[in-house]
C-alpha cells in the first residue's frame, strides 16, 4: 500500500469577522466514566466528533452534573488544552470547584475523582455555533484528578483533572446545535 | 578552486535618521513544505520560488498585535538563528481541530509575513530553509483562541524578497506562485 503522510493544513487560519468568538463556558457540565457508556457513534470522516452516546436505562445512574454557578472563579476557569512537544499529545486540563463538605461528600465525590482514570467531561461553550459548542475532554485517554485543594478561605474544593490525548479537540455534535443540545439535556436527566 | 573564508561586513553599521516603522501587517501566508516545488535562496534573498496550496493567517486583533511574538535569536551552539513566530486562531470544534490544529503539529511549514515598513523587502520568509514546526499550542476560554508558537533554526538570519515578486493574494488563495 502506498505511503500516505499525515494530512496537511486544510483551512484558513483566520478570524470570523461576522461571527466573533464568544468566550467562556456555561455553568453546567457533565461527568461520567467511559466504562459506563453503553454505545457510542463516532463520525465516519472525523473521529473527533462523537455523534451519540447511550447510557444504561433508568433507574441506573451513570452521569454526574458539575454545577459551577459562581462568577469568581468563572465557570470552569482554568480549563485549557496545551500541546506537549515531548509526547506529541495535547494535555487537557479541566478545573472546577465543589463546595461539598463532610465524610459522605468526600467518599462519594472527592476521593473517587482521584481513584479512577477513565472520567469524561462534557462542557458547553457559550459559543453556540454547532460543532465545538460541546467540548469533550478525556474520551480518548480518560481524565483523573491531579490536584484537589480545599480550604475554608475559599470554602470549596478546587479540583483539577487532566489527561493527554492525541487529538486537540473532541466534540459532541450531531447535525446542528439544537439536536446536540437535546442530547445533552437527555444526558442530564440521567444524573445522580 | 582556492579557499575563500567567510566574508566580512560590507556595509556601515549605521542607523537611519528616518525612524523605523515597527510591526507586521495583519495578513500572512502559510504553506506546507510538501507543496513547495522549488525554492532558491541566494545571499538571503529568494531568487526562485515555486509553490502552491498556500493558506492565509489572518490576525486582525490589536491585542495581541499581528504576529507579535516574532523574533530571531542567534544560537552560538548551533551557529544558526532560532526563529520564533506566534499567531492566534479562534476556530473551535472537531473540524477545525482536524483541518488546522492537528495538521499544524504533524507537518513542517513556511510562513510569509509582511512588515509595515515598506523598504523594498517587506516580505519575510520564515522556515524557507529548515521548515517551521509547532513548539507550543494553548487554548482556553479565557482568551478564546489557540495561541500557536512555531520555531525553526536556520543559517540565514532573515530571508526576504523583492516586494514585486510575490503576490500575497495569489499565495494565500492557494494559487501557484512561480518566479
Amino acid at each position: 500500500m502506498a505511503f500516505t503522510p499525515c494530512s496537511s493544513l486544510a483551512g484558513n487560519i483566520a478570524s470570523d469577522c461576522t461571527n466573533p468568538r464568544i468566550k467562556g463556558y456555561e455553568s453546567i457540565g457533565l461527568i461520567f466514566r467511559k466504562k459506563d457508556v453503553e454505545t457510542f457513534v463516532v463520525d465516519a470522516t472525523n473521529s473527533r466528533i462523537i455523534k451519540n452516546l447511550t447510557f444504561p436505562a433508568a433507574p441506573v445512574k451513570s452521569v454526574g452534573i458539575i454545577y459551577n454557578p459562581r462568577q469568581s472563579p468563572a465557570h470552569f476557569n482554568g480549563t485549557k488544552t496545551e500541546f506537549q512537544l515531548e509526547s506529541n499529545q495535547f494535555k487537557k486540563t479541566v478545573q472546577f470547584y465543589y463546595e461539598g463538605i463532610g465524610g459522605i461528600n468526600s467518599f462519594n465525590v472527592v476521593e473517587p475523582l482521584k481513584n479512577l482514570n477513565d472520567y469524561v467531561i462534557i462542557l458547553e461553550r457559550k459559543d453556540k455555533r454547532g460543532d465545538g459548542s460541546y467540548q469533550v475532554f478525556g474520551w480518548e485517554s480518560g481524565l483523573t484528578a491531579t490536584a484537589q485543594v480545599y480550604d475554608e478561605e475559599t470554602g470549596y474544593w478546587l479540583i483539577t483533572m487532566e489527561c493527554e490525548e492525541p487529538h486537540s479537540e473532541l466534540t459532541l455534535f450531531d447535525t446542528d446545535y439544537e439536536t446536540t443540545k437535546a442530547k445533552f439535556e437527555e444526558f442530564k436527566l440521567l444524573c445522580y | 578552486m582556492s579557499f575563500t573564508p567567510c566574508r566580512g561586513i560590507t556595509q556601515n553599521i549605521t542607523n537611519n535618521c528616518q525612524p523605523r516603522i515597527k510591526g507586521f501587517e495583519q495578513l500572512g501566508g502559510i504553506v506546507d513544505k510538501r507543496f513547495i516545488i522549488a525554492i532558491g535562496v541566494v545571499n538571503n534573498g529568494i531568487r526562485e520560488l515555486h509553490l502552491y496550496n498556500g493558506f492565509p493567517i489572518y490576525n486582525p486583533r490589536q491585542s495581541p498585535k499581528p504576529f507579535n511574538g516574532y523574533k530571531v535569536e542567534f544560537n552560538p551552539e548551533t551557529n544558526c538563528y532560532k526563529k520564533t513566530i506566534q499567531f492566534y486562531y479562534e476556530g473551535i470544534g472537531a473540524a477545525n481541530a482536524k483541518n488546522i490544529i492537528d495538521s499544524l503539529k504533524d507537518n513542517e511549514f513556511m510562513i510569509v509575513i509582511e512588515r509595515k515598513e515598506k523598504l523594498n523587502c517587506a516580505f519575510i520568509f520564515i522556515g524557507a530553509q529548515n521548515g517551521l514546526h509547532v513548539t507550543e499550542m494553548v487554548e482556553d476560554e479565557d482568551t478564546g483562541y489557540w495561541l500557536i508558537t512555531m520555531e525553526t533554526e536556520e543559517p540565514a538570519s532573515e530571508i526576504s524578497t523583492d516586494d514585486t515578486k510575490i503576490d500575497m493574494e495569489d499565495f494565500i488563495n492557494g494559487e501557484e506562485i512561480n518566479f
